[in-house]
């Protein structure tokens, strides 16, 4: 499979001047509106240093001293995927994920609220509670697992500090500045018909589909009175202290201009609603969600079929996501019966219509032969192939999938590290001949499947200029229909299957 | 003064772009499969299985003539420059020139030309329980393609030539590969090519 590149830059070209439409507009009541964007941060030039001197802050070394739980650092924020936040005040807020690199429970968003000088920025960490995750397993419908949410919040500095915790265990429930916050976790209907963000009619009898975002507003009140915890620039709240804003206001880590002020303060701020973005999802929960959706099994099922025939081409789809964990397909690609023009391989193509384009591609679905003409797992171009996509799309690493069907097995290469695997796309376009020759001495089309998945985890591991690309392998178990991740044994000498439980 | 500096200079590029030899494996020993590319290795022909397909070899059928010149390449070198560090591995390899006419016109011909090293040199190699495979440059259709030689106990001598369908590179734009025009010029699947020198 090969990456049809002159139709990837006519879409970009084309879609970066219609991006502002792709807002997700939300209604509230009939008289109060909000909107929600997910946006990049390359679209907010002038955030671009604040988020830089954001990650460069370390958390301070006593606060280390307060908890043994393991913080996931600022510097590993998402910034391709940012919910904006905006409503009547004018003020907008900019909620972060940040990639949890420690493979916890534990999800974090770093939220930077705008004010009339700066921003106020905190991180909000959520621990949950194992059996509440068993629960949202088991629910392919990722956007309502918040409604119910069990666990523990805390809120942060960016410099770690603890504002608020409803962990009892670790903390006592208010800061060093003497301060609770209570946070509203709730459900914002909005309207999704047709495929397509309804902007303009709210939620009422032509609204044909529902989705359903997260929205959590929280508010920090002056109680008085500091913790016995409290190490801060700022310890010492007191009884005495003045609530500045006229409805609470918000405590965090002070950006005064593009430069964060150590310290917890308190401030106004006039929009303090931020989006929760929930963790990005384990490779292993996104490809057990991926099986309970019928077309993609169908699909997977008829490439099966195609890949058993003898002197036959390679065929696929395009898959792209949509809110509410849908997928739509792409009409069929095949490679040419003749070998004519592109040749019996197939392409990737994206599309450029509203609803799928390169924004929202975030995979491939495609067979190779099983009769010793093309690879029985992937190739190197499938790598470069789901490079491309990642490089484009604007969907967070977890969204990433490509999948190959053969007579010999299905396998899924997920993307773990998207950012890796973008930084190494030219590298690997600008060197093909020497990986493809590289990739040929581990990898041959004559070998049998066990040789070859062995052969391509060599390629991936052992390649020391490509760092291992950012990406798992896993394979589809047949007889029990169940995952299992595919990695080196400590010797490099055989394939350990890590089932996903 | 001058000597010193143009002393340390050639000293550090030696240094960033050594190519020493740091191991060698032996291209007939399958144990060996996964250490051919490994930095600074030398990847050897030990049993000297490529000399059984250097020649020239000739298909004729059809109104197509096409004629297949294997020669040795000893220690090709491959490599890559990534952040200052090169990153590098010999092969004892063949390479391959080709002559193609179809219907009294000749559409290539480098069978006497000296090779440019480039990036998209025709090359094979030969390893354990393998046949002889490499990639081809299709030199009309501009297309990297992936083949397979295997050697035949016959005489005269023969070799199956076949360039496979898959795992192909094109070179030109895509609106170059027009529909109803075969992707690569040089025939494809097997052929049954005859020695002639």
């Amino acid at each position: 499979m090969r990456v049809l590149k002159i139709p990837l830059l006519i879409t970009l070209f084309f879609l970066i001047g219609c991006q502002n439409d792709e807002l997700q507009e939300k209604i509230v009541s009939s008289t109060q509106k909000h909107k929600v964007e997910q946006k990049s941060l390359k679209d907010f030039p002038g955030l671009i240093p604040v988020v830089e001197n954001m990650k460069k802050i370390r958390p301070k070394s006593n606060v280390y001293a307060r908890t043994t739980e393991t913080f996931l650092g600022v510097e590993n924020v998402i910034t391709d995927d940012i919910y904006v936040y905006s409503d009547s005040t004018g003020y907008k807020t900019y909620s972060f994920k940040i990639e949890n690199i420690h493979n916890t429970l534990k999800f974090e968003n770093l939220h930077l609220i705008e004010t009339e000088t700066g921003f106020i920025a905190y991180i909000m960490s959520y621990d949950p509670d194992p059996s509440w995750l068993e629960e949202k397993k088991s629910d392919p419908h990722e956007e309502v697992y918040m409604t119910n949410y069990v666990g523990e919040i805390t809120k942060y500095s960016l410099e770690r500090e603890v504002i608020y915790s409803t962990d009892q265990n670790n903390y006592t429930t208010n800061s060093s500045n003497g301060t609770i916050v209570e946070c509203t976790i709730s459900m914002v209907p909005f309207c999704f018909g047709n495929g397509q963000h309804d902007h303009t009619n709210g939620i009422d009898d032509t609204c044909t589909a529902l989705d359903y975002m997260v929205v959590e507003t929280c508010t920090t009140y002056f109680a008085g009175g500091s913790s016995s915890n409290g190490d801060s620039n700022n310890a010492g709240g007191s009884t005495n202290n003045p609530d500045p804003c006229p409805s609470g206001g918000t405590t965090g880590t002070v950006i005064v201009g593009t430069q964060p002020i150590s310290g917890v303060s308190s401030g106004c701020a006039p929009n303090e609603t931020v989006v929760v973005s929930l963790d990005s999802e384990k490779p292993c929960e996104h490809l057990k969600k991926n099986d309970l959706n019928l077309e993609l099994q169908e699909k997977i099922s008829s490439l099966k079929t195609k890949a058993a025939i003898q002197d036959g081409v390679e065929a696929g789809y395009t898959m792209y996501k949509h809110p509410g964990s849908l997928f739509s397909f792409s009409v069929e690609y095949t490679g040419d019966p003749n070998g004519d023009a592109k040749g019996k391989e197939v392409l990737l193509q994206v599309g450029t219509s509203s609803t799928q384009s390169i924004l929202n591609v975030v995979g491939f679905v495609h067979c190779h032969l099983d009769d010793g003409s093309t690879f029985k797992v992937f190739s190197f171009a499938d790598l470069i192939a789901l490079a491309e996509i990642a490089n484009f799309s604007t969907n967070p690493s977890s969204d990433f999938v490509m999948y190959v069907v053969t007579n010999s097995g299905t396998f899924a290469m997920k993307v773990n590290d998207k950012i890796l695997l973008k930084s190494k796309l030219n590298k690997m376009n600008e060197n093909e001949i020497y990986y493809e020759s590289r990739f040929k001495y581990h990898v041959k089309m004559d070998d049998d499947v066990d040789d070859q998945k062995l052969g391509l985890l060599k390629f991936i591991n052992e390649a020391p200029e490509l760092d291992k690309l950012g990406v798992d392998l896993f394979e589809k178990d047949e007889s029990s229909n169940s995952w299992n991740k595919l990695t080196l044994s400590r010797n490099g000498l055989t394939t350990i299957k890590i089932p996903c439980n | 003064m001058k000597n010193i500096l143009t002393l340390t200079i050639i000293i550090i590029s030696n240094i960033v772009y050594s190519q020493s030899i740091l191991s060698t494996t032996s291209l007939a020993n399958q144990n060996d499969k996964h250490n051919h590319t490994k930095q600074g290795n030398y990847a050897m022909d030990t049993a000297n299985e490529r000399e059984q397909y250097v020649g020239l070899w000739r298909y004729q059928e059809n109104g197509i003539l096409f004629e297949l010149k294997i020669e040795l390449n000893n220690q090709r070198l491959n490599s890559m420059q990534y952040e200052g560090q090169l990153f590098y591995y010999y092969v004892d390899e063949v390479i391959l020139k080709y002559k193609l006419v179809k219907n009294g016109i000749v559409l290539h011909d480098n069978l006497n030309s000296p090779v440019i090293v480039g990036d998209y040199v025709s090359y094979g190699s030969k390893t354990a329980n393998y046949p002889l495979d490499g990639r081809i440059l299709d030199y009309t259709r501009n297309v990297f393609g992936s083949f397979t030689i295997k050697r035949l106990n016959t005489t005269p001598e023969k070799i199956i030539f076949n360039l496979g369908e898959f795992n192909y590179k094109r070179l030109n734009p895509d609106s170059f590969y027009q529909a109803g025009v075969k992707l690569f010029s040089i025939p494809t699947g097997d052929l049954e090519m005859v020695k002639i020198d």
